[in-house]
C-alpha cells in the first residue's frame, strides 16, 4: 500500500496518480477545449533512483540507441539502414526489443549492445496491456491449400486482475553531439511464448517479459549475476494469467484501441483462457 | 458533460468555476475560485475499492479544501 494526499491507495491506483501529475503538469487548462487523452500517455518507465533503494517514474524513448551513434541522422540509419556512397545498402536494426538470449551476446556470438546496460541500467517498463498479430493463413477454396498470404488480426493483451504490470527493460542514455540533446532510450526484454503467446504472436512466437512483483523487484534493484540477469529475461509469465482478445483492425487510430472487436471468420484460441 | 466543458458552482462565500477534462484517460476537474485562493485540480481516485477526492499534484496542507470542494463538484454532477 502507498499513500497519496494522506489517503491509503494501491500501488496501481498510487502509480496512476503519479501519471497523472505528470501530466496535469504539462497541461494547459485554459485553452484547451477537447483532449484527447490517449494520444498524449506517457510511456512510464520505472528506473531505479540515485540512492538505489526507491525508484522513479519517467518517460524514455522507445527504441534502444547505442552511445556510440553520433546524431540523429546516424540514428535514424541505425534505426532505418541506408545506402552508403559506395551504393551499398546497409541493413537497420530494430531495437524497440531486446532478445534475452542475446542480452550478452549477439546473435553472430559477438558482445552485444545491450550487455552494458542489461548490467547497469535494468528498468521496468509499466504496462496495462499490449498488442499483437495473429497471422492466419486462409485456405485456397480450389485446392485446400493455405494461401501464401497471411490475414493479420489485432489482438489485446493483458494480465488477469491486474490493471498495470511490468515488462522487464533496459535502458542507455544517448546523447545527439551535434545538438547536445540527451535521451533515454530503451529496450523491452523478450522471451520465448508461452502456450498462449504461441497462438497469438504465432509469427514470431515471442512475448516480452512480464514480471510477478518479486522477479520485478529483483530486476530492478538486484546485484545480479549475468546468468540470473538472462534468467529473469528469459522468465515466461503463466499464460493462465494472461488474458487475449481480438480488437479492431484500425484500433491505432481509436481513442479506446483496446475495446473488444469480434472476427466472424476468425477461428477461437485453442488456449483455453 | 464533454471534455473542455465548464460549469460554476456558487456556495454562499465564494463561486467555484469549474472545467472538466479527459487527461491520461482520467476525469480531472480545474478549480478557479471567486476569492483568489489558489486553484486546485480535483480528480476523485479510489482508496480501498471506495473514492476519494484529493488533488493532482498533492496538497497535504489543503486537505480539508480538496474534500469539501471534491463533494461540491459531486454534487453538483448528481443534480444537474
Amino acid at each position: 500500500m502507498c499513500y497519496y494526499n494522506g489517503q491509503k491507495v494501491s500501488r496501481a491506483e498510487f502509480i496512476k496518480l503519479l501519471q497523472l501529475e505528470k501530466a496535469v503538469k504539462n497541461y494547459d487548462f485554459l485553452n484547451r477545449a477537447v483532449h484527447n487523452g490517449f494520444a498524449y500517455s506517457p510511456v512510464a518507465v520505472l528506473k531505479r533512483d540515485a540512492t538505489e533503494t526507491n525508484f522513479d517514474i519517467v518517460q524514455m524513448e522507445w527504441g534502444f540507441l547505442p552511445p556510440y551513434l553520433k546524431n540523429r541522422e546516424k540514428a535514424a540509419q541505425f534505426r532505418n539502414g541506408y545506402k552508403d556512397e559506395q551504393g551499398k545498402w546497409h541493413i537497420g536494426y530494430t531495437t524497440l526489443n531486446a532478445k534475452a538470449e542475446n542480452l550478452f551476446t549477439n546473435e553472430k556470438g559477438n558482445p552485444s549492445i545491450y550487455a552494458d546496460a542489461a548490467r547497469k541500467h535494468r528498468c521496468l517498463v509499466l504496462s496495462t496491456g499490449f498488442y499483437e498479430w495473429r497471422h492466419v493463413f486462409p485456405l485456397n477454396k480450389k485446392t485446400g491449400q493455405p494461401l501464401k498470404t497471411s490475414i493479420k488480426y489485432p489482438y489485446y493483451i493483458s494480465v488477469k486482475d491486474h490493471e498495470y504490470f511490468y515488462m522487464a527493460g533496459i535502458w542507455q542514455e544517448w546523447t545527439d553531439k551535434d545538438t547536445g540533446e540527451t535521451v533515454e532510450t530503451l529496450a523491452i526484454t523478450t522471451a520465448a511464448a508461452n502456450p498462449l503467446m504461441q497462438q497469438v504472436h504465432n509469427s514470431k512466437k515471442r512475448m516480452p517479459t512480464i514480471l510477478n512483483d518479486e522477479l520485478a523487484y529483483e530486476w530492478m534493484f538486484g546485484d545480479l549475476s549475468d546468468e540470473r540477469i538472462t534468467e529473469i529475461a528469459l522468465s515466461q509469465f503463466p499464460a493462465k494469467q494472461m488474458d487475449a482478445c481480438t480488437i479492431a483492425k484500425e484500433f491505432l487510430a481509436t481513442l479506446e484501441p483496446s475495446t473488444p472487436f469480434e472476427y466472424e471468420d476468425l477461428p477461437a484460441l485453442e488456449y483455453a483462457i | 458533460m464533454e471534455p473542455g466543458d465548464r460549469f460554476e458552482i456558487k456556495l454562499p462565500d465564494l463561486t467555484m468555476q469549474v472545467g472538466y477534462h479527459i487527461i491520461n484517460n482520467d476525469e480531472v476537474f480545474h478549480v478557479v475560485f471567486s476569492d483568489g485562493r489558489p486553484e486546485l485540480v480535483l480528480h476523485e481516485a479510489l482508496s480501498g475499492g471506495l473514492p476519494f477526492w484529493t488533488s493532482i499534484p498533492e496538497a497535504r496542507h489543503r486537505l480539508k479544501e480538496v474534500a469539501y470542494f471534491g463533494a461540491r463538484i459531486a454534487e453538483h454532477l448528481k443534480n444537474n
